[in-house]
């Protein structure tokens, strides 16, 4: 099923209202907890190890056009943990919450692979940094 | 006929690089002599010969002014087989060059 592109679109910029006004890109190594009854776990309920904590521009970007929305700039931050990335999240704030209640999107990541593409492992103490340019892209709108 | 419908997942797509950061620490499994010790609030957990002499921080800082093995052991009252693993790990961390 598709939709009009201008449906496509705000369906994308409800999830840049989602992410609030104190956004953050979360990054994990582990296994990713499923949703349950529609909504994200804690990801400590699966063991994963928070790698990474990088505030996000506000909103989460501009409005979406053409079915895709790009995000702004994501600031750079050192890495908590080392450990190879293997999902990620956008929350409201810069925990995940109790089960997971501030986690409005997830994606996975790894290097070479995944949503969130790393070139290297992150590393305790080293850089982080997003590439500007992520997209979001809601297939629904072509 | 189906009575639902669904619509496509969204497509994510970003990359991402880290720079920098601590080196890891060589693994002291090939130096049976050694082992962890000791947890600091501050500087943490240092490796230490394992009959708790001296750490390998102190012989490689030793070793810079006392390049023998027999003069270290004697110093730490260690074996001279103790500092020599210590020696070879701190080579391997990168604690000397």
């Amino acid at each position: 099923m598709d939709t009009l592109t201008s449906t496509a679109n705000s369906m994308l910029n409800l999830i840049a209202t989602a992410a609030g006004s104190t956004p953050y890109m979360m990054i994990y190594s582990g296994t990713a907890p499923s949703k349950s009854g529609g909504s994200y776990q804690s990801a400590t309920s699966s063991g994963a190890t928070l790698l990474a904590t990088l505030p996000m521009s506000n909103p989460i970007g501009p409005a979406a056009s053409a079915g895709v929305l790009t995000l702004s700039a994501i600031t750079t931050e050192t890495g908590a943990y080392t450990g190879t990335p293997s999902f990620f999240r956008i929350c409201t704030t810069n925990t995940d919450g109790t089960g997971g209640a501030n986690c409005i999107a997830q994606g996975t990541a790894g290097v070479g692979s995944g949503e969130l593409n790393f070139s290297s492992q992150i590393s305790a103490g080293g850089n982080v940094s997003v590439t500007t340019g992520m997209t979001i892209t809601n297939p629904a709108a072509s | 006929m189906a009575d639902s419908a669904n619509l496509p997942p969204l497509r994510i797509v970003g990359t991402a690089s880290c720079v920098g950061g601590k080196h890891p620490d060589p693994p002291i499994d090939k130096h049976p002599l050694l082992c962890w010790g000791v947890s600091h609030p501050v500087h943490g957990s240092k490796v230490f010969t394992n009959d708790q002499r001296a750490s390998v921080e102190d012989i490689a800082i030793a070793a810079c002014e006392t390049p023998n093995l027999d003069t270290l052991a004697a110093k730490f009252g260690t074996t001279a087989e103790h500092v020599r693993q210590a020696i070879d790990y701190a080579l391997a961390a990168k604690f000397l060059g």
